[in-house]
């Protein structure tokens, strides 16, 4: 291949990671799914699903490595382009407790309580709420990049960070609320699955803590 | 006709318009490709407009550094009473130069037409004429401006972009901005390229404008330009976008009209100044053999600045929009806002070279410029090792046609005296 001054426009980043943020949600979109199938018992439902999610969470992985691969460090980005590699790996590690929920459950096919179900469905569903926020804010980002990082555009995006900030306390309340009415159970579940079941609900929780950290770090793009 | 074969005057020519089909070929890429990349124009309007403004800027403007690729390098006093020497090394310097071109491109390096030529002329000099044949101040200024022109496009596309940022990106409404300002851009754009054609451009055609005529005359084109961009934003732009992520792919194709002017400066600006490469020597040759001396008061004739524009022109429709068609290809990722940046940097730095008749290299100030849009947060990414491979080819041109260009010097003293 000829080489040529043009050589000098490298491959953008922002899109494949925007690519790599629509394949997470990919992983996440899949929990409630999950859930519901473990509230109608259908186990080939169960399955189904946790095998695509184990698939959409590989492939995410892989978009993750490409991005890495594209990245040495002579190329020059807008942005310093180790945040830019932090974000990737905080937006990877979002697919890695989303599967990580799927996979814990299937360790033992916990009981799901008839009590919890609610306060669970209201902490899962806020959950949801925080990443589709995040998911928003990566959706911006090629606008972002339109704008060079600046002025109207970066204000909005910290709007947006700031929501996403106060949806995720909210994840966080809700998640006490289900874990102090998990532990009334004790005599009902035995001690195994409330500890089971308090790591989905940690994992759970951790989609939307993910969410509000990579969100924290986009700021990052937008300060300079 | 001196002491030489009659053959040598018909071998320069021949070696004169093959370089310039050279610099058509592969070099007007470099000047265009970032216009099709952003998609501001299509191929056939980059060929079309290259072609009208490589000519021009060869034409009008491509004596002033042709005068210092001619006489400026090698002092031609050192060659009083041998002018056939003088002869024969002004074409071995275009064939070496025009053998390391394809050489290079072969092998894949990014060297630059401008820095082929000179070395190569620095070779004979400094062969049959010793360390006194080279003029060191004028080389020096020459080298120095190599490194100050990519700086100073790097300076001005930073400038440039960052004020685009700041008065129409930045903005809560870029579209309106945008309304309001791209007109005030279009009005440099256009002053500044009609300026570097009449002010001393028109000579040739025997019509000397002064400072001041040529420069109200720039001003009105300018003002015209700044009229016509209002009423097609009137006409064509004036509905508000339904979408606000509409508003930046918006902006952006006000920037393409703009695009269209600064691809025509670049075009212009390149013409002026590579065809140099090409002519210089020639011109040079020419000279001596019509007048036996080595005097070379006249100005360059303007058969040879148009058989230069001819070359380039010729090498653009054989292969070179194949390569600009490529390059575009390659180039996605900038936007005409980045580009129109960039090429507002490298036309302007080149252009006040060329007035300068200082032979740089346009591929360089537009890597400059790029990057300096790039600092400016304008670029999503840039492989600063392009640097490297650049810096690396600068190192080995200079050398390698100085000696390319002993050898041929060598071969053809033996046959043509």
């Amino acid at each position: 291949m000829r080489r040529t001054i043009f050589d000098l426009f490298a491959k953008s980043p922002f899109g494949p990671l925007q690519d790599h943020m629509t394949k997470v949600m990919e992983c996440v979109r899949m929990i409630p799914d999950f859930f519901h199938a473990i509230e109608k018992g259908d186990t080939e439902q169960i399955r189904i699903i946790t095998e695509q999610v184990e698939t959409a969470e590989f492939q995410a992985d892989q978009i993750k490595n490409q991005i890495r691969l594209d990245l040495p460090s002579t190329i020059f980005t807008p942005v310093n382009r180790t945040d830019l590699l932090e974000i990737l790996s905080l937006q990877d590690k979002v697919s890695d407790v989303a599967e990580d929920v799927v996979v814990l459950y299937r360790m033992r096919n916990l009981p799901f309580p008839e009590s919890i179900r609610e306060l669970f469905w209201k902490f899962l569903d806020q959950v949801m709420v925080t990443a589709e926020q995040y998911a928003k804010i990566s959706g911006e980002l090629d606008e972002l990049v339109d704008a060079s990082f600046g002025g109207a555009e970066a204000g909005r995006m910290i709007e947006m960070i700031t929501v996403l900030t106060e949806m995720e306390h909210e994840a966080d309340l809700r998640q006490h609320e289900l874990l102090k009415k998990l532990l009334t159970l004790e005599e009902e579940l035995g001690p195994l699955n409330i500890v089971l079941w308090m790591r989905v609900f940690q994992c759970t929780g951790d989609i939307a803590n993910g969410a509000e950290k990579v969100g924290n770090r986009l700021r990052l793009f937008l300060s300079k | 006709m001196l002491g030489l074969e009659p053959w040598v005057f018909w071998a320069a020519m021949a070696a004169c318009v093959y370089m310039a089909w050279n610099i058509g070929a592969n070099d007007v890429a470099n000047a265009m490709g970032t216009s099709v990349g952003s998609h501001a124009i299509t191929l056939k309007q980059a060929v079309l407009l290259a072609a009208v403004f490589e000519f021009a800027g060869a034409f009008l403007v491509g004596g002033h550094v042709t005068d210092t690729v001619r006489k400026g390098i090698v002092s031609t006093a050192v060659f009083q009473g041998q002018p056939e020497l003088f002869v024969l090394g002004m074409l071995a310097a275009l064939l070496a130069a025009g053998v390391w071109l394809n050489l290079a491109t072969f092998l894949g390096l990014p060297v630059s037409t401008t820095h082929s030529i000179i070395g190569a002329i620095v070779g004979f000099g400094l062969l049959v004429g010793g360390m006194s044949a080279v003029h060191w101040g004028k080389l020096g200024s020459v080298v120095l401006s190599w490194l100050i022109s990519p700086l100073c496009g790097g300076l001005m596309g930073w400038l440039t972009f960052t004020y685009i940022k700041r008065s129409i990106l930045n903005r809560w409404n870029p579209l309106s901005a945008a309304r309001g300002i791209v007109p005030v851009l279009i009005f440099p754009v256009a002053t500044i390229l009609v300026l570097s054609m009449l002010y001393k451009g028109l000579k040739n055609l025997k019509l000397d404008l002064s400072l001041n005529t040529a420069l109200m005359i720039s001003l009105g084109v300018g003002a015209v330009a700044f009229l016509v961009m209002k009423i097609i934003l009137i006409r064509k732009y004036s509905e508000r976008p339904q979408k606000r992520s509409d508003a930046f792919g918006q902006v952006e194709k006000l920037f393409a009209y703009l695009q269209v002017g600064t691809a025509c400066s670049v075009a212009f600006a390149h013409g002026a100044n590579d065809v140099a490469n090409a002519i210089g020597p020639f011109a040079a040759i020419v000279s001596v053999i019509k007048n036996g001396d080595l005097a070379m008061k006249v100005p360059v004739p303007m058969w040879i600045l148009a058989l230069g524009g001819m070359g380039i022109v010729v090498g653009l429709a054989t292969w070179g929009y194949r390569v600009i068609e490529t390059v575009g290809k390659k180039i996605t990722h900038i936007t005409p806002s980045r580009g129109f940046s960039a090429e507002f940097a490298t036309a302007t730095t080149v252009l006040v070279c060329s007035k300068m008749g200082l032979p740089i290299s346009t591929s360089h100030t537009l890597v400059g410029s790029v990057i300096g849009v790039g600092l400016a947060r304008g670029i999503a990414a840039l492989n600063l090792r392009v640097i490297l491979s650049i810096v690396n080819s600068w190192l080995i041109t200079i050398p390698a046609t100085a000696v390319v260009t002993v050898l041929i010097y060598l071969a053809l003293k033996m046959a043509a005296l």
